[in-house]
């Protein structure tokens, strides 16, 4: 027999193997499933607008805008045409230096925007070096899933969980930043040892890398200036949260709306630019999520994992760690890290400190994310613009990035990722 | 008056019907030279009814031309330049088949049809060419640019 108070739950576990299909748009499919939960009244019109997080919203759009516009005065690549420059022809040297601007780039830009501002110009190396783009790549999208993971406005699972926690830039830096530079080592490690044999092989003769004039992507000067100085303004905003109480939100929206009226550009074609189908997925998983709780199943999975862990906090934060990493390598990372946040919330207020617990899910979500070609949209997005391209270069199409050569290039970077996090986690919160 | 004068405007006055038209299996090289005698730049493939199967212009070429990196990234068109002309890519590019390069499904006009809606479509979609069917579905011309010119010139000196 079907549980009539517990559809709400069943609808979301469907909603989320809908969403792993990729059949239908996910934004399309949770906000069906959101309005039909509002049309028949498993939660009430109130309650869903309520459940709506505005402030994780205002940040996305905020930062959104503020990317779009920076992201048109050609400075991210010119960052990256100074780092391949930089490397002075040598393959190795040009693959550590390019996943760590990756690595840095997605700490402060969406993942999926770094990972489309990087490609391109890997793509242009490799073209004129005729060095295979795959290594590049690959590090490409593993150092961005890492680097996302320093901050809070670095991947949408740390704005989630900043939001329910209420933890701020700072701490972020402070928990989070460490761990991921110490992954970032071990990680360009091993990149090395995966990489290093075949790139020594490639001999780079041209010197156009050496001639080129990266000054040439900026065009207009005067809007770099005004767009990195509202970019170090917002950051600055969310260093100081603590003291001025203003709400990332605003902070980000502020930016945003400054950026706008200081370079006088058109505003429309940047509020395109939006992510509207990620902000929409976003409102329906709110009020699905929302109705979900009511009917106190996270409740009882939160009391489940407390009696089987013998309510040993040290136990659940491993827990919460792996869990996550594993849950978010096959369903989309921003609903698991909702619910995971809902269950913590409900550990909270059964007595067990739960502040260890939220760094292990911001850990597991974010490094959780390189193990499977479908664990987020940068993996996608990523081998997609890979096989186009050589889709383009009519190569051989058998280097094409797959579910399984996907796998068997991430699951060590992965599984390091995640025994450091858990020794990390291990000393810095449950060793006395 | 315009209005009296309407059976004036059809494509069936205005259209070339002096096109290259081909088949889905044509090289390039065959387009090409094709069109160097012909000073065309547009080429229309059908299948052995005469129906048309795709339309091949010069910005398909210049498609396969440009590397991939500038399709993604505009702001790097800057680092073009003649070391990515790629010996191998011509000759790759020397054998492409027509099937490989066409607009497959191109947007038609009936000889029949007012000329308005010629102006109309290329407009809409920014459209140099469109190939023109007779009432049986066969490729008889294309209306390109210049036929619209004449057009235009026609209706400004006519009124």
């Amino acid at each position: 027999m079907i549980n009539t108070q517990l559809i709400p739950f069943y609808l979301l576990l469907f909603t989320l193997l809908i969403v792993a299909t990729e059949k239908i748009n996910r934004s399309v499919i949770v906000g069906f499933t959101a309005l039909f939960l509002i049309v028949f009244k498993f939660i009430e019109f109130e309650a869903a607008i309520e459940a709506i997080d505005f402030n994780t919203l205002g940040l996305l759009v905020g930062m959104m805008i503020i990317v779009s516009i920076t992201k048109t005065t050609g400075i991210f690549q010119y960052l990256a045409l100074k780092t391949i420059k930089l490397a002075k022809v040598r393959p190795l040297r040009m693959l550590f230096f390019i996943s760590i601007l990756t690595a840095i780039l997605s700490a402060f830009l969406d993942n999926v925007t770094t990972i489309l501002l990087v490609l391109p110009v890997i793509f242009f190396i490799s073209e004129i070096t005729k060095i295979n783009s795959l290594p590049f790549v690959f590090s490409a999208i593993f150092f961005s899933n890492i680097g996302g993971a320093a901050t809070l406005i670095g991947d949408p699972p740390n704005i989630i969980i900043g939001g329910y926690a209420k933890f701020d830039f700072n701490q972020f830096i402070r928990y989070n930043t460490p761990v991921v530079l110490i992954i970032s080592f071990f990680s360009l490690f091993l990149v090395y040892l995966k990489w290093a044999k075949e790139l020594r092989k490639n001999i780079i003769k041209t010197n156009i890398i050496k001639k080129l004039n990266e000054r040439g992507v900026i065009k207009d000067i005067k809007k770099t200036f005004i767009s990195i100085f509202i970019l170090f303004i917002v950051l600055i905003g969310f260093v100081l949260h603590s003291v001025l109480h203003i709400e990332n939100s605003i902070v980000a929206l502020f930016g945003a709306i400054l950026l706008l009226l200081l370079t006088r550009e058109n505003p429309e074609e940047y509020y395109k630019e939006i992510e509207w189908p990620t902000i929409f997925f976003f409102i329906g998983l709110f009020v699905i999520i929302a109705a979900v709780e009511k009917t106190g199943i996270f409740d009882l999975i939160s009391n489940y994992l407390i009696v089987s862990t013998k309510k040993n906090p040290e136990l659940i934060t491993y827990l919460v760690l792996w869990l996550s990493s594993f849950l978010v390598s096959f369903f989309n990372n921003i609903p698991i890290t909702i619910i995971l946040s809902k269950i913590i919330l409900s550990f909270q207020s059964q007595g067990i400190d739960v502040f260890p617990i939220w760094w292990a899910l911001s850990l597991g979500t974010c490094f959780g994310a390189n193990l499977t070609l479908i664990a987020s949209s940068v993996n996608i997005v990523g081998a997609d613009l890979y096989n186009k391209n050589l889709l383009n270069d009519k190569n051989s199409i058998k280097n094409k990035i797959s579910f399984i050569n996907f796998f068997k290039s991430s699951f060590l970077i992965t599984l390091t990722s995640l025994i450091i996090s858990n020794i990390y986690l291990k000393i810095i919160f449950f060793l006395k | 008056m315009f209005s009296n004068n309407n059976k004036h405007y059809k494509v069936d006055s205005i259209y070339f019907k002096n096109i290259c038209i081909g088949k889905a299996e044509d090289s390039l090289e065959k387009i090409l030279s094709i069109w160097k005698k012909t000073k065309k730049r547009v080429y229309v493939v059908v299948d052995e009814k005469g129906k048309v199967e795709g339309i091949i212009t010069l910005y398909d070429i210049l498609e396969e031309i440009v590397p991939y990196f500038l399709k993604i990234d505009k702001i790097l068109n800057f680092l073009s330049s003649n070391e990515l002309i790629d010996k191998e890519k011509f000759m790759k590019l020397k054998n492409k088949k027509a099937k490989d390069l066409m607009t497959k499904n191109p947007i038609t006009v009936n000889v029949n049809d007012d000329v308005m809606k010629v102006i109309t479509l290329m407009y809409s979609y920014n459209f140099d060419y469109l190939p023109v069917l007779d009432e049986n579905e066969k490729v008889v011309g294309i209306i390109d640019k210049e036929a619209i010119e004449d057009q235009i010139v026609y209706l400004i000196n006519n009124d």
